[in-house]
């Protein structure tokens, strides 16, 4: 349960949504699952347990009354109309309309209460559920797909909400119409209700066959559409590149053979099911037909039986099917929402793999001395990436990390940050072990510049606000002209207020690096960390920016990663990592007196053609 | 409405399942008719009469009926599941191969993740309308007019019920409709809201934690969750009533018939047996109103899915290839490239100032076998100038002329095979090293393959690698570093051969001297142009040829030397890393 199965591969995206789908969960397992899934999501309910309640009792006022009516219409054919009783007649059929109102107030509140309360519920769940995944690490986010956790948290909710507002209901309805329909048919008469019941073992009968045959079924096209979708957004998310090496149709003919095996999936799936409707109809009818036949032998034989009684039994005969159908129509459902309810709480139940010590401090306002004592570390074991890094940062140090792609410099960042933690050794800051004070309060004071820019679908100036949330604009602004950004921000439709979209061309690669730069600056860290950050910016804007951000690090533990050895060429030391291993430090001098590898790199800077 | 109706095309080639399921519904129905009036006929002339023989004989021809009626509807959903699933497959194909005429300007406007909404759960609702509803919503008119028959024929004098029932029914069905279409219009968009919300969260997790925003992403959260709780809670309660108040109309309408219809066996002229009949045929006849009502919700998703799937149909491809174009590989030097003023701007809604322009009165030539880089400050239109080559875009104004043809001639097979682009973001996909190299040409042999992966420096950690290049790389590259996604990229593109070979900015996550070996591969392609992207002065430094943008103009063109004379731009690129060049100088 622990762990959200994301290495089943693409295929399962929307797989195990149906019945069985899973494939590997046995039917024992998932029943134990469903089991459990089902208790769980009833906990939900808890505190709606007073409107629950009222909701129940209407349901039965409601049920008794609709059920009460077709009586009172025998009645009325037999003590009235064939009495020739029009007073009579007049005040039964007001107590009959007295009833259907009362039938009709009662479920419009009953349905009412149950739309908001499985509303609030779905709420609910969806704050848990985001509320987890904050707590949840970078190497988690790692393991999962964005789209797969999404799904856990819109459809996979909306699922659970069909049992709760409708099959769940359906199921309690049906359950009262049925106790409520025998005991009034058996109050009024018992041979009559046999005759009603004679076809109902025969539904019974095939509704669970058709239910046991079509869930796998349903397993293999789910399976199916799973695998179809994964296809589809792999390869349009990288359309650009199809587009780019002409690859179009061959990427069309790709989809379309999986979409082909859907057509004939999907019809054996739904063929089975869609016989279910028909059949609980046809069963209504059989019904009413042995209440007539019966009914009428039993009339003319003189047993007692009245017109009036056979036709309040012929309505009660059309109403049996009602709620067997309700039941049949919801068993496919409920599978399919106790599914979604299990993907939803294995994220619930995920564990933060990196919690804070219980009772953990918050670290103090830093001074900025920062210690690798030892550090080892791998984000797959067995595939060390950082081995033995040991260094010192001093107060107000600038460090520059240089090697080569893959030589662990962004895990140094990761670790210090403690989006990861270390397999062994030590990272201190201040003297604080970070393992021993709370994530929080260590990050709160780490400014980062990310080497992925990520940036929101927001204003411009929400951007950089969210650096610090109390910042006033006239900061914003100041933090973006540090960063060299004020200047295209101003020439953008609508300034700080232009929308920064999600994988427009509004913003390039460079101008988003800016906005990241200014972001880290508004939120004045005591430890700033720039990887990478001016990467895609042209040179001539990254001098410009150079002598700002040498401002802002002055007094601050600083650390930089570069590829471009002139970012980092004024730090008070540069370490060298090579394969997880710092082979080199020293300034910048003094490593190119060494003649080592970052003489090596440095060189190979002007290292052009020919 | 209209917009299911479009989906015509795709359904008729199934015709035959939709007319097979509508006849088996008729005959569905017309049995169900029946079985009132053969009810009415045991009470009547059986029950009346002491006739048992005439009620066993009547009771077993009903039996029969019945289950000739199931057989009728089982086969009318057969026939419906394939008329559903057959469609929806096909309109599902057509749309995907739709989306693969789109170039760069559609994908600006339409994100992955909208084509995918259509292309699953858009595709779901419709296929339920088509399976299940459709044949649903034929019976409904002859029901309700076989329903109203059977009345008229019974007492036409209790039609007045029905007649004053029936508005009542359609004023508050039309009523919900249109509201409930408003409410799930915006509840709709409350998702959309939700989504995106969500989304960020997650793609956002790193820049989050570093900033401690968790509890302020939290609440963000929280109130789209709690919003879109308020707006569903207020459609879903409004069509809950709906079917209790259809019941309590249906009801009223009983009502009636026992008091009325009472009066009228009472008075002589309605037997009891028809009594009974005329109550079930009240309910058959409000039964199609019910239907609707709950059918409605599934017909406006249908309705909103479809409308939906149509806009992917409706969008025009950005770009369109001539059906008799030129091969760019017979041109005599398909290396040539010439930008003859050239002027460029994304948005083509957006009204066209100056400053929008992403590219402004850009001409330049560069001949076949040229290195050529290309410099400018953030923003300067670098990447956009490269697309316009392959014709990723089409200029808004102005030629692009390749081999010394207009773009716009060339076929799109020759333009894409002959000009390989590696973009500044690579993609990759699931699948071996060996498969993602191969991407744009199937056919290359393992030699082939292995010489472009070593000129892009990356044969050395794919052979590090457990499987070499047979191991798998997962879902856009996510176990590779960004540096080893880039060099494989190139390695893709370098497996091409191409005339021209375009490289946007696509080392920036490579280190300089793996970025060095790149390039003395590139020497060796005499006969291909070579346009780099750069922000390097080293790179530069390596070209034939260097072209300055500065806003989205063609600031400087030239060799290093020239422009170190002529340019004053290039000068201060050129001294914001000669530093460096001095340190180099005395530390060797």
């Amino acid at each position: 349960m622990t762990s959200v199965q994301s290495q089943r591969g693409s295929a399962d995206l929307a797989a195990r949504r149906g019945p069985g789908s899973g494939g590997a969960l046995g039917t024992a397992s998932r029943d134990e699952n469903s089991g459990r899934t089902f208790r769980r999501i009833l906990g939900y309910l808890a505190p709606w347990r007073l409107h629950i309640i009222t909701a129940a009792v209407l349901v039965v006022v409601s049920s008794v009354a609709a059920l009460l009516a077709p009586w009172i219409q025998g009645v009325a054919i037999d003590n009235f109309i064939s009495e020739r009783d029009r007073v009579g007649l007049r005040s039964i059929v007001l107590v009959l309309v007295g009833v259907y109102l009362l039938a009709w107030v009662t479920s419009l509140m009953y349905s009412r209460l149950i739309a908001r309360i499985a509303q609030r519920v779905m709420a609910t769940m969806r704050q848990d559920l985001s509320a987890r995944l904050q707590t949840l690490s970078m190497r988690f986010f790692d393991r999962n797909r964005t789209g797969d956790l999404m799904s856990r948290v819109t459809n996979d909710v909306d699922s659970v909400d069909q049992l709760l507002s409708q099959n769940l209901l359906a199921i309690f309805w049906a359950f009262v119409q049925i106790a409520a329909l025998l005991t009034i048919m058996i109050v009024l008469d018992w041979r009559l209700t046999l005759a009603v019941l004679i076809p109902i073992p025969m539904s019974m009968f095939v509704v669970a066959r058709i239910g046991k045959a079509s869930g796998p079924r349903f397993g293999a096209y789910q399976g199916t559409i799973g695998r179809m979708n994964g296809i589809a957004e792999e390869r349009l998310s990288g359309q650009r590149t199809v587009i780019a090496f002409d690859q179009q149709d061959q990427t069309e003919a790709e989809f379309a053979e999986v979409n082909e095996a859907t057509r004939a999936q999907g019809i054996r799936a739904q063929t089975l099911t869609s016989i279910m409707m028909p059949f609980m109809f046809g069963i209504g009818n059989l019904s009413t037909v042995a209440v007539v036949g019966v009914g009428a032998w039993l009339a003319v034989g003189d047993y007692g039986v009245s017109i009036g009684l056979i036709a309040s039994f012929v309505t009660y005969a059309g109403r049996v099917g009602q709620p067997l159908g309700r039941i049949a129509g919801t068993i496919t459902s409920i599978y399919s929402a106790l599914a979604g309810g299990t993907r939803v709480f294995e994220l619930l139940d995920e564990e933060p793999d990196l919690p804070n010590k219980a009772g953990a401090p918050e670290l103090p306002p830093v001074k900025g001395r920062v210690v690798f004592d030892n550090v080892d570390f791998s984000y797959v074991e067995g595939e060390p990436i950082l081995r033995n890094v040991s260094f010192v940062a001093e107060p107000g140090q600038m460090i520059g990390l240089v090697g080569p792609t893959g030589a662990g410099k962004s895990t140094i960042i990761n670790v210090l940050n403690r989006f990861y933690d270390i397999s062994s050794g030590s990272v201190t800051v201040d003297g604080h072990d970070i393992r021993d004070i709370t994530k929080d309060s260590l990050r709160g004071q780490l400014g980062i510049v990310l080497q992925r820019t990520y940036l929101f679908t927001d204003t411009v100036r929400n951007n950089i606000k969210f650096g610090r949330l109390d910042a006033t604009d006239a900061e914003i602004e100041d933090a973006a002209r540090l960063a060299n950004a004020d200047h295209f921000i101003r020439a953008l439709p609508h300034g700080y207020d232009t929308i920064v979209s999600e994988g427009g061309n509004n913003l390039s690669l460079g101008q988003r690096q800016l906005l990241a730069i200014a972001r880290a600056a508004l939120s004045d860290p005591a430890l700033l960390v720039l990887d990478e950050a001016t990467s895609s910016v042209d040179t001539r804007t990254e001098r410009a920016l150079q002598e700002a951000l040498l401002n802002l690090m002055e007094g601050r533990t600083s650390f930089v990663i570069a590829h471009r050895l002139s970012t980092v060429r004024d730090a008070d030391k540069i370490l060298v990592l090579q394969d997880g291993q710092i082979t080199e430090s020293g300034t910048h001098d003094e490593l190119l007196e060494r003649g080592g590898f970052y003489t090596q790199l440095y060189t190979s800077q002007f290292r052009g053609k020919g | 409405m209209r917009a299911i109706r479009s989906i015509w095309p795709w359904l008729r080639p199934y015709w035959r399942y939709g007319a097979g399921a509508f006849m088996a519904m008729i005959v569905s129905v017309l049995i169900n008719l029946s079985i009132p009036l053969l009810t009415s006929r045991i009470i009547d002339d059986g029950i009346a009469q002491d006739d048992g023989s005439f009620v066993l004989r009547l009771a077993v021809t009903m039996v029969g009926l019945i289950i000739a009626g199931m057989a009728a509807s089982a086969v009318a959903s057969v026939m419906g599941v394939r008329l559903a699933f057959n469609t929806v497959t096909d309109l599902r194909r057509d749309v995907y191969a739709k989306t693969q005429t789109f170039s760069f300007g559609n994908l600006d406007e339409l994100t992955s993740g909208e084509i995918l909404t259509r292309l699953s759960s858009d595709m779901t609702k419709v296929t339920m309308l088509l399976s299940m509803g459709l044949s649903f919503i034929a019976q409904i008119p002859i029901m309700f007019i076989g329903a109203l028959g059977a009345i008229v024929l019974i007492d036409a004098s209790l039609v007045v019920i029905v007649l004053v029932m029936l508005p009542a029914i359609g004023i508050l069905v039309g009523y919900t409709i249109s509201q409930s279409n408003v409410l799930y219009d915006a509840v709709q968009r409350r998702i959309d809201r939700l989504n995106t919300v969500l989304q960020e969260n997650i793609q956002g997790a790193e820049v989050i934690k570093a900033f401690v925003r968790q509890d302020h992403e939290t609440e963000r959260f929280n109130e789209v969750a709690d919003d879109l709780a308020d707006q569903a809670a207020k459609v879903n309660q409004l069509v809950a009533s709906l079917f209790p108040t259809l019941t309590v109309i249906s009801a009223m309408g009983i009502s009636a018939v026992i008091w009325l219809g009472g009066g009228n066996v009472i008075d002589g002229t309605l037997t009891d047996g028809q009594l009974v009949a005329f109550i079930s045929y009240m309910a058959l006849v409000t039964m199609p109103m019910m239907m609707f009502a709950f059918l409605q919700p599934m017909i406006s998703a249908a309705t909103a899915s479809m409308s939906r799937i149509n806009e992917i149909f409706k969008t025009v491809p950005a770009i369109s290839f001539v059906a008799n174009g030129v091969d760019l590989a017979a041109q005599a030097n398909p290396g040539d490239i010439e930008f003859d003023d050239v002027s460029f701007r994304y948005s083509s809604r957006a009204a066209t100032t100056e400053a929008e322009m992403a590219l402004c009165n850009v001409s330049f030539r560069i001949k076949a076998g040229t290195t050529v880089a290309i410099l400018g400050a953030t923003g300067s239109g670098k990447s956009t100038l490269v697309h316009l080559i392959p014709r990723l875009y089409d200029t808004t104004t102005g030629t692009v002329r390749v081999g010394g043809v207009n773009v716009r001639e060339l076929t799109k097979r020759s333009l894409r095979r002959n000009i390989g682009i590696a973009l500044q973001q690579p993609e990759l996909f699931s699948g071996t090293v060996a498969d993602n190299l191969r991407f744009g040409r199937p056919d290359a042999t393992d030699d082939q393959m292995i010489a472009a992966a070593t000129a892009a420096q990356a044969h050395d950690f794919i052979t590090a690698m457990a499987d070499g290049y047979d191991s798998v790389i997962q879902q856009t590259g996510a176990n590779l570093s960004g540096g080893q996604r880039q060099r494989l990229a190139i390695a893709r593109t370098l497996l091409l051969e191409p005339a021209i070979l375009i490289l946007d900015d696509s080392t920036s996550a490579v280190d300089l001297e793996t970025e060095a070996h790149i390039q003395m591969a590139f020497d060796k392609l005499t006969d291909t142009t070579v346009v780099l992207v750069a922000q390097r002065i080293s790179t530069a430094l390596g070209a034939d040829e260097i072209i300055v943008l500065d806003e989205g103009g063609v600031a400087a063109h030239g060799s290093h030397d020239e422009l170190l004379q002529s340019s004053a731009i290039y000068q201060d690129i050129y001294r914001s890393q000669l530093g460096d060049a001095v340190d180099v100088g005395q530390a060797l």
